[in-house]
């Protein structure tokens, strides 16, 4: 440990502070990426003299904030706590005990690399504002650090905690590049741009037109043939451009799956975890294994084919449908596992936790999709009879609502198949997913709260629902018997009442 | 919920004088919304009257139930070992009529599990010293 580190004195950050200030600032102006799309395509069209003006006085403003965030950051650490002081005109105080310490992460971003630099990230286990980012540290500055953090923290902590706090990690689980190229196949994130480009697409349709006729495709011959076989060669060339699309897409997800998870590793030391990961920016996070409340086992479509899924453990978290991008913090995924890695890691986790594929779930009950399907049919007929009615339009325009209607009841019925609960001693596991299969497992005594739910329609068939919630999420299984429901309520109760173990 | 149902109930003379006011011959249109919007106030004061009467909690040992719900009925478990802390809360109203909210929190999101709504201030203060005493 470096004596420097722990002294009365306030200690500042390296200048090189300033480049991770104002990467962060220039984040949190494009980190909302959907958001900022259309702008970007604006800026574009306003030529690219304007990008270039409007690009360097943002750099310069980001960079003048930078600097004061620099200049009027200062840090300590003692023998219980970290301090942190900032901010020129709002002066703000952060003090974070180590015992409260949730995580603790090295980083090393992609612009500190050829400097050897790395950011020390703290989170605590209080409100989300409680969070310490000490930047531009030496390697062994930050290393020291953080191992003087993990030591306090051990101090803290009743003696079989600590132990295994500082043991040395021990490699639980390597993903290798094909795992990565699968999982960016598969978690498509992509779909969600598309859609948001497809919306942009009317602002910026000539710049994409030109990108696609640089790459040597060239839609206006498609447009031709489709004129002499009108339908048939619309139907063409809109499945070629969603294709293109598709294909774009997926090799973006791919090169950010890579970026995100290369050279994965998760070594356990006992009670906790260390992640480490990370292409252009390294990671490095350490988690304690009585932190997370749930480990969730989830698959995508795609997954299902290829038989792959990824599993998350799942710590206290605060972020809310707000900050989504700020999640990664708050858990670990191991990307793309099959079933059997899956169930290694659960086991390191808890070795009783019963193989979900060995589980008899109990199913929800065939109500849940009448009803659904009862729901749906008023809500698909509607529009169409309004527009038949009001325009007197052709009896046809029901046919493209009956499609998706039929659509919806089977997506529907898949949801209705997948819909499960299970119970085994210690945990709740809940089987939900469209196609893929997800599993949720929940240890009973972390349980915060149950809430039971019952209407008018289902307490006639004898049905309920019951809400699991625990720290980091909450889980609603629709409409199981009411005598499971009941039970699966007072044991769950039971469990959280009667365990001295703690949630956290 | 007394509020709501207070308001509700000025909400329904209100509309009720309306419409004896106006003159139905001159103005069917206005005079039918009045009488609309009169049977919903009566509707929505019997709704919260019942609502309220059919709020129950029970302080166990181990746990805080609330169960609530006309026609959706609902029942929370509160396990008093996942409390994280309690919030008394005395509005204008409430403190006329010596009474008081307890909401309660647990982890995991912003929001309180449930709200006590219109305790007894003793009551209120006894649930609340029950709770935060907790111990295993």
């Amino acid at each position: 440990m470096s004596e420097a580190a722990i002294s009365d004195d306030w200690e500042s950050l390296s200048r090189w502070s300033i480049v991770h200030f104002a990467v962060k600032f220039l984040l949190q102006i494009f980190g909302n990426l959907y958001a900022s799309l259309p702008m970007l395509f604006g800026a574009i069209q306003g030529g690219l003299f304007f990008v270039m003006i409007a690009g360097l006085g943002i750099t310069t403003l980001m960079v003048l904030l930078g600097i004061v965030r620099h200049r009027f950051f200062r840090y300590r650490l003692d023998d219980s706590k970290i301090q942190v002081r900032e901010g020129w005109l709002n002066k703000k105080q952060v003090s974070l005990e180590y015992q409260r310490i949730q995580n603790i992460s090295v980083e090393h971003p992609f612009y500190f690399r050829p400097l050897k630099l790395v950011t020390l990230k703290v989170d605590s286990a209080g409100s989300s504002g409680e969070e310490v980012d000490l930047a531009a540290l030496e390697l062994d500055v930050g290393n020291d650090l953080r191992e003087f953090i993990l030591e306090k923290k051990a101090g803290a902590l009743p003696a079989t905690e600590a132990a295994a706090v500082t043991a040395d990690p021990s490699l639980l689980i390597t993903r290798e590049p094909i795992d990565l190229f699968l999982h960016g196949v598969t978690n498509n994130r992509a779909w969600v741009i598309a859609g948001v480009l497809a919306g942009g697409l009317g602002q910026a349709g000539d710049q994409v037109e030109e990108v696609i006729a640089g790459l040597g495709i060239d839609f206006s011959t498609v447009g031709e043939y489709a004129s002499e076989f009108s339908l048939l060669g619309g139907i063409l060339a809109a499945t070629a451009f969603v294709a293109f699309v598709i294909l774009i897409m997926a090799i973006l997800s791919i090169i950010g799956s890579f970026f995100s998870y290369y050279n994965y590793k998760l070594n356990t030391t006992g009670s906790g975890y260390l992640e480490t990961r990370g292409l252009a920016t390294h990671r490095e996070v350490n988690m304690q294994k009585s932190r997370i409340q749930v480990i969730a086992i989830e698959q995508n479509w795609l997954d299902l084919i290829i038989e792959r899924m990824h599993v998350v453990f799942e710590q206290i978290s605060h972020e809310t449908v707000e900050q989504p991008l700020a999640a990664g913090n708050t858990r670990i995924m191991v990307p793309s596992v099959t079933i059997d890695e899956a169930m290694m890691l659960a086991h390191d986790y808890d070795a009783t936790i019963p193989h979900v594929h060995e589980l008899e779930f109990s199913p929800v009950s065939f109500r849940f999709w009448t009803r659904g399907v009862a729901c749906l049919i008023p809500l698909y007929l509607l529009a169409p009879t309004i527009l038949s009615l009001a325009a007197t339009g052709p009896g046809w325009i029901y046919l493209p609502f009956l499609a998706v209607l039929g659509l919806h009841t089977g997506i529907l019925y898949l949801r209705f198949k997948r819909w499960g609960i299970a119970i085994d001693d210690d945990y709740v596991v809940l089987r939900k997913g469209l196609i893929g299969i997800d599993y949720v497992v929940l240890p009973a005594y972390k349980l915060q709260r149950l809430t039971f739910h019952e209407s008018p329609l289902t307490r006639r068939r004898g049905l309920a629902s019951v809400t699991f919630s625990v720290a980091s999420r909450s889980v609603k299984i629709p409409l199981i018997d009411v005598e499971l429901a009941r039970k699966v309520v007072a044991y769950s109760a039971y469990q959280v009442e009667s365990s001295n173990r703690s949630w956290m | 919920m007394w509020i709501s149902a207070i308001v509700f109930i000025v909400v329904t003379i209100a509309a009720l004088v309306l419409a004896f006011v106006v003159d139905p011959v001159a103005q069917p249109f206005f005079a039918v919304a009045t009488v609309i919007v009169a049977m919903i106030g009566v509707i929505a004061t019997w709704y919260t009257l019942v609502y309220c009467r059919k709020i129950g909690y029970a302080l166990r040992t181990h746990d805080l139930v609330l169960h609530r719900g006309v026609f959706f009925f609902s029942q929370t478990v509160q396990p008093l070992a996942r409390v994280q802390h309690v919030e008394l809360k005395r509005g204008p109203l409430e403190k006329r009529y010596g009474l008081a909210s307890l909401k309660v929190f647990s982890a995991g999101h912003g929001k309180e599990t449930f709200t006590l709504p219109g305790l007894q201030v003793e009551d209120a203060e006894r649930i609340r010293g029950h709770v935060l005493g907790y111990k295993g």
